[in-house]
């Protein structure tokens, strides 16, 4: 056989190889699915009729501190504030982290809440950036604010978890608008078992939805494509990948942007990791890991009713920094727990967990890449013929929406937050054209990640905000 | 290798029909939720309100007699979360009228546990004294004990309390948590069960009832806390501190200032809180001592009590500003406001 006889030999197999990985992570993402629509049903059976006030009203639940840092968020930072105001918890404690903004963060603070210097004492369990001043508000006695030195926002989360006083803290984004009922039931984990570390809510996208006074007063898909596929995105993410580890392994990651944690276990590991720009995930592998090796329980729940809204890139250019860092973030976190790939050590954790975020998550993109470049040269050179690029991205794209569509049909049985004619007929159409340009764009923005990521690159990288008043349409 | 075509109709066959199916289902029942249930849940969740509101005997408005049973179910668990009193005895009149009441009856002996969940919500909802959910305080379920355990409110008579105070030591947390709750709302019918409950308990599996005593912050329930205050256990010696500072007294003062010489840092940290609680300045003098203590928390609470006490706190801290314990002297140095000493 002469060269280029091997070369399309290579060429067939790659491909071939590379539509076996494809079927295999899409039967798990099959297995996933019916994880998912189980745990949706019991879930859904078991919150249906239920009454929240015995939790609202209640003299023994949990204290909740919230912990949202806040950097150079001038613009949103009274609508985010009056979002977290509007929370319906009983015993609530709300921490705001200036961590030294540069824009006037903290003057928007004290203009708007009344803020009185007050000194109570704390123990720097975890090692911070220094503490400029500690204030309370005069109009809102649970509102606290920290002003410190920049040292990001994991160094804030750290402040904010010295300072915080109650059984579990909420991590949130400054940014982020929470459901005045959310924190009602994102606690429901912590009430049902004492073996819960950390659970994680639903993230939304508010693009496009009309914000008032803080709050989601319609929610609304918007109009333009770029957002309207994060929506999709993150409906797929959270519905039906995060609530699918329920039931198999629990999960590796709780957002940034709203999870609950044991704040003691929290202060046991030392808090969050300033050096990594994936803190949420690393936190939360290093809380398992610590339980599993303490011969702890280690369960870290998704629960999808309380829902967070945030403001998702509209620019392809930010959109494509923020998947960059994360999957500098995802990249690094795996390998520095490497330790815990295929451990029996660490049980489902280690066994089937952690490899699907090192064999999926993170190499997807990798073998997506080859395999798109593969097809072309293959096609280019005669190695592939037609119907084999066809059947390949009938398996690969098709599997994708229809995965998509199955998480549609999920919000629409159990939550439904899309009300409108418009708002259905518009999810359907970025369920469908997400596939068309946009996904190759998110693999090639995940390998510039890993590239940056092999290249030691650290920054986080800009995130222009609009604020919600302002842009009640997108 | 190279698949064939057939393989390759079969594959975009497949997705094809999949694609069909899902969407079609997602179109159907958007399209059901818009044009048809949500508007009429809502109507009748209006007409049941109107009703409510109306001085003629209630009875069942047409738009909720329309609705199927669940729908029927969701609308009176709906308005039942926002009446009280006399609007809520209608609307359990209303719930009758329309067969829920005796459909919740036959649920709560359902094989299915959500449909025991579902009768054990709107007996608790609509405060229904039906006998039949008594039953479930002992179900397997966790969340249909926990939902019977907020129904039994309705129920405050002994032997449900007795219940209650013995699902106390629940396996599952949710269980624990809903009786904790309902035991303190139920409030003093409790106490002479707690009291008799607390006579056979010690350690750790007093603590639950002891969170409840502290809730009831009854004097009768003195002689079983003072017992139970020499516990081997500190987490049942804190328990009993937290519950003196509720009750106050003469009784309590003397077991608060007792624990300010615990050996376990929990316990001596729960004294101070208590004592600050109970404004027992008489024991600032065993709480500045408490200041030099090795474990932060109690010298944070021991410096929050002496702050707690007004001037004669003062006095202590301003004297602990020189101790040389460096320990004492930087807390009474935050507490008073000054700075931290290096």
């Amino acid at each position: 056989m002469d060269i280029g006889g091997i070369a399309r030999v290579i060429l067939v197999d790659l491909e071939v190889a590379v539509l076996v990985y494809f079927v295999a992570i899409s039967t798990f993402y099959a297995v996933l699915l019916a994880s998912a629509a189980t745990e949706m049903r019991a879930h859904v059976l078991r919150i249906r009729g239920e009454s929240r006030w015995r939790v609202l009203s209640s003299a023994v639940a949990p204290s909740i501190s919230m912990l949202a840092p806040a950097f150079n968020e001038a613009s949103t930072i009274s609508d985010s504030v009056c979002a977290l105001l509007t929370l319906s918890y009983p015993n609530l404690e709300i921490v705001i982290i200036n961590d030294g903004s540069a824009d006037g963060t903290l003057d928007v603070l004290r203009r708007e809440l009344a803020l009185v210097p007050l000194h109570p004492i704390f123990r720097r369990t975890i090692d911070t950036r220094p503490v400029r001043g500690l204030y309370r508000s005069g109009e809102h006695p649970t509102l606290l604010v920290i002003d410190k030195e920049n040292g990001g926002k994991a160094d804030s989360l750290n402040a904010g978890l010295n300072v915080a006083s109650a059984d579990l803290v909420c991590a949130i984004d400054a940014d982020t608008l929470i459901e005045p009922d959310a924190l009602q039931r994102m606690v429901r984990p912590f009430l049902e078992g004492d073996r819960v570390l950390a659970a994680g809510g639903t993230i939304r996208v508010a693009n496009g939805s009309i914000v008032r006074q803080g709050r989601i007063a319609q929610a609304h898909l918007p109009g333009s494509p770029l957002p309207g596929f994060q929506v999709v995105e993150y409906l797929r993410a959270f519905l039906f990948g995060r609530l699918g580890w329920n039931r198999l392994g629990g999960n590796l990651i709780i957002s940034g942007a709203f999870g609950l944690f044991r704040r003691q276990s929290m202060l046991a590991i030392g808090g969050y990791t300033s050096d990594t720009v994936g803190e949420d995930m690393e936190v939360v592998v290093r809380l398992r890991r610590g339980a599993r090796e303490n011969g702890q329980p280690d369960a870290v729940r998704f629960i999808p009713d309380p829902v967070a809204w945030t403001e998702v890139p509209s620019s392809l250019r930010i959109l494509g920094r923020q998947r960059d860092r994360w999957h500098r973030g995802l990249a690094d976190v795996l390998w520095r727990h490497r330790a815990v790939l295929f451990n029996p050590r660490y049980g489902a954790f280690g066994l089937v967990v952690y490899p699907y975020f090192v064999f999926v998550e993170l190499l997807a993109p990798v073998i997506e890449a080859i395999g798109l470049i593969g097809l072309v040269v293959g096609l280019v050179v005669g190695a592939v013929d037609v119907p084999f690029a066809i059947l390949f991205f009938v398996v690969a794209y098709g599997y994708g929406l229809n995965l998509s569509l199955a998480t549609l049909l999920l919000e629409e049985l159990s939550f439904r937050r899309y009300a409108g004619l418009r708002d259905h007929a518009l999810l359907l159409l970025w369920a469908v054209l997400e596939n068309f340009g946009y996904r190759q764009l998110t693999v090639l923005w995940r390998l510039r990640g890993l590239v940056n990521y092999l290249r030691r690159r650290t920054t986080w990288g800009a995130m222009e905000r609009r604020g919600f008043a302002g842009a009640p349409k997108t | 290798m190279i698949p064939r075509l057939d393989l390759l109709g079969t594959a975009v066959a497949i997705q094809l029909a999949v694609a069909a199916a899902l969407l079609s289902c997602y179109v159907g029942f958007a399209a059901r939720r818009l044009v048809d249930r949500e508007p009429a849940r809502d109507r009748a969740l209006r007409a049941v309100l109107a009703e409510l509101q109306a001085g003629t005997a209630p009875r069942a408005p047409e738009e909720l007699e329309r609705l199927d049973r669940r729908s029927r179910l969701r609308v009176i668990l709906r308005a039942a979360a926002t009446v009280s009193g006399s609007s809520k005895a209608r609307l359990r009149r209303i719930a009758a009228a329309v067969g829920l009441t005796a459909d919740a009856e036959r649920a709560s002996r359902s094989r299915f546990w959500w449909r025991r969940l579902e009768a054990a919500h709107l007996c608790s909802a609509l405060g229904l004294p039906t006998p039949a959910i008594r039953m479930l305080l002992h179900d397997p379920v966790t969340a249909v004990r926990a939902q019977a355990v907020e129904w039994a409110l309705v129920d405050p008579e002994p032997a449900t309390i007795r219940t209650l105070l013995g699902l106390l030591d629940d396996p599952e947390a949710l269980c624990r948590f809903a009786v904790l709750d309902t035991l303190i709302r139920m409030g003093r019918p409790v106490v002479p069960e707690l009291a008799r409950h607390l006579r056979s308990r010690s350690g750790i599996g007093a603590v639950p009832a002891l969170t409840v005593a502290a809730a009831m912050a009854d004097a009768a329930l003195l002689p079983e806390l003072e017992r139970l205050s020499e516990d081997e256990d500190p987490r049942c010696r804190t328990a009993c501190l937290n519950a003196f500072g509720a009750v106050g007294g003469v009784g309590a003062a003397a077991a608060v200032e007792h624990g300010l010489g615990d050996r376990d840092g929990a316990v001596r940290e729960a004294a101070a809180q208590n004592a600050a609680l109970l404004g027992q300045w008489t024991a600032a003098p065993a709480i500045a001592r408490l200041l030099r203590d090795p474990t932060w928390e109690v010298r944070r609470a021991a410096g929050y009590a002496l702050r707690s006490f007004g001037a004669i706190g003062q006095v202590y801290l301003r004297r602990a500003l020189d101790d040389p314990d460096h320990f004492a002297a930087d807390m009474a140095h935050q507490l008073l406001d000054l700075s931290v000493t290096s």
